[in-house]
């Protein structure tokens, strides 16, 4: 069972595969998951409601988590995942809501072998501010970042995309790549990429690119038969899918793309 | 049996005139062989016709059987039954092969392709031109080398048959083998649906396998010859600077504009070095 006191939720580990939950604002200020299983599991964790969440989860040894953040609410978070030896976490944030966001997430690397795979995906018309870090704790450990956002008009995106390897965690692989697709004029966006890195035998790299959509690509898409606002669409989706690509479970897995697909139409309208 | 027209057209870009009337009548079935040294039009009267917003038409018509072609957006014109085999075709981050194909042949129907179908034909046409069979779920020419870019514009092609195809120097990055499969594939094509085209090469090799039935020469904006497949040959043995005689026009090369993207801006990438953790900018 999953409990709830003062305000604390603890989410219960031995599930099978797939578990989704809905997290209200207005009662859960802090959320507890420690991993108990080996087996692949899938967490759907959909905020609603607003305020402060605090975030406290551990990927235990050999364990494989993926959760998906589905953002419904207007929320100040701040999350901790701490994975251990051999274990992996992948983690997806879907912030297509309209409403601001204030998010400070860090992912610690804390066991040999340790792996953690972030996406993002964000349709921004109002602040967004967002710091995702990946830190290398121990040794031989592999962390990716993917983050893509959707410039709407009034938009203010803040990103910090941190890779951090720290002296003893040699051998280990930081990579990732920032894209932002500007559909509007009145907008800011500011993407800091950043590596620290204090060992020497490592492997990092960071890409990031900021751009209105290319005209070159609309062209290529059109002259296939697609009309100019149905190539528009499917640039976007592209941006915003490989969220929903994390879910092992089909049928939930269409229950997103849908949802993305939906929130693209209306996007691609304005 | 259709009918592409093309009459007395004139194309400028940036305000430069390239093509100074051009006219070109090509019927379904047909093959017709466009050459001429680079630089002289070629590219452009495709583009023209497929609708390219930079090729700026500032005389001329183009008809589609009774279709006004110049008064259709880009899409109405593929939907209409055109096709642009790309030189330089696009890379699109981010969208899969099989989205794009699927919504391509949507929207030339009236109800969505049922994806059996739909998944049946695109193995059939992977088959034919022996592509990798993780094609569809790639993104759109993202990281194909040159002849995978050019054999995708085939399977695209294939996938949406249109009346009319063009395809502008879709063999160049092939190799001997692929070259033919990709022939044979434009072949089957022409004889299935009595498709027409319009092929723009500058080599015989691939003229042999097609075997064009109408040849033109086009200089300095304007076709200054056509013919049959003789010419075709007649080119490759003899160049064309016998026809500055013949004809009495200066034949000159001309470096093709490059279009620079500007819409894009991009911080491009930095990588650390392994060995010494140093990060290059």
């Amino acid at each position: 069972m999953n409990e709830l006191t003062n305000g604390t939720l603890t989410l219960e580990s031995d599930f099978n595969s797939l578990r989704q939950i809905s997290i209200d604002l207005e009662t859960t200020q802090r959320l507890l998951f420690k991993s108990s299983v080996s087996q692949a599991q899938n967490l759907i964790l959909t905020l609603v409601g607003e305020g402060n969440l605090e975030v406290d989860v551990e990927i235990s040894d050999k364990s494989n988590v993926s959760i998906l953040w589905w953002n419904q609410g207007i929320v100040t978070v701040s999350e901790t995942y701490h994975v251990k030896e051999n274990a992996h976490l992948t983690l997806a944030y879907g912030d297509l809501n309209n409403e601001i966001l204030h998010r400070t997430s860090e992912v610690l690397l804390e066991g040999f072998g340790a792996q953690a795979d972030i996406r993002s995906a964000a349709i921004v018309s109002t602040l967004k501010e967002v710091s995702l870090q990946l830190r290398h704790v121990h040794s031989d450990t592999t962390g990716q970042m993917e983050n893509y956002a959707v410039m709407l008009d009034q938009g203010n995106l803040k990103l910090d995309a941190i890779g951090r390897i720290e002296k003893l965690a040699p051998r280990s692989k930081t990579h990732q790549v920032s894209r932002v697709l500007n559909l509007a004029e009145q907008q800011k966006a500011t993407v800091y990429p950043k590596l620290y890195i204090d060992n020497n035998d490592v492997e990092a790299s960071h890409a990031q690119s900021i751009g209105q959509i290319d005209e070159d690509q609309l062209y290529y898409l059109q002259a296939r038969g697609l009309d100019r606002n149905e190539a528009m669409q499917l640039i976007v989706y592209g941006y915003l899918y490989p969220i929903a690509a994390v879910i092992e479970e089909e049928s939930v897995r269409e229950y997103f793309i849908n949802q993305i697909h939906e929130k693209v139409i209306t996007t691609c309208l304005m | 049996m259709s009918t592409l027209e093309i009459r007395d057209l004139h194309v400028e870009i940036d305000g430069k005139e390239i093509l100074r009337g051009v006219d070109l009548q090509v019927r379904s079935g047909e093959i017709h062989a466009l050459m001429g040294p680079n630089g002289n039009g070629k590219s452009t009267l495709l583009a023209a016709i497929m609708g390219h917003p930079r090729y700026v038409v500032t005389q001329g018509q183009i008809l589609f059987d009774d279709q006004d072609v110049l008064a259709m957006t880009v899409d109405k014109r593929s939907q209409a039954g055109l096709f642009l085999g790309m030189q330089y075709p696009q890379e699109v981050a981010g969208v899969t092969n099989s989205d794009f194909l699927k919504a391509a042949l949507n929207s030339r129907r009236e109800k969505p392709i049922p994806l059996f179908t739909f998944i049946k034909e695109m193995e059939k046409a992977v088959n034919e031109l022996e592509m990798k069979s993780d094609l569809a779920h790639r993104y759109v020419n993202e990281g194909f080398s040159g002849g995978e870019k050019k054999r995708n514009e085939i399977l695209q092609m294939m996938l949406l048959k249109p009346t009319i195809a063009m395809l502008d120097e879709i063999d160049s990055g092939l190799d001997v083998d692929a070259l033919k499969i990709v022939a044979n594939a434009i072949l089957k094509q022409t004889q299935d649906h009595t498709m027409g085209l319009i092929i723009v090469s500058h080599y015989d090799r691939f003229y042999q396998l097609i075997q064009p039935t109408h040849s033109h020469i086009m200089i300095d904006g304007k076709i200054v010859m056509s013919g049959d497949s003789t010419l075709v040959t007649k080119i490759d043995e003899d160049g064309y600077d016998w026809l500055q005689k013949e004809l009495g026009v200066e034949i000159k090369e001309i470096e093709e504009p490059i279009i620079k993207r500007t819409s894009v801006g991009s911080l491009g990438t930095c990588a650390v070095n392994p060995k010494n953790g140093q990060v290059h900018e």
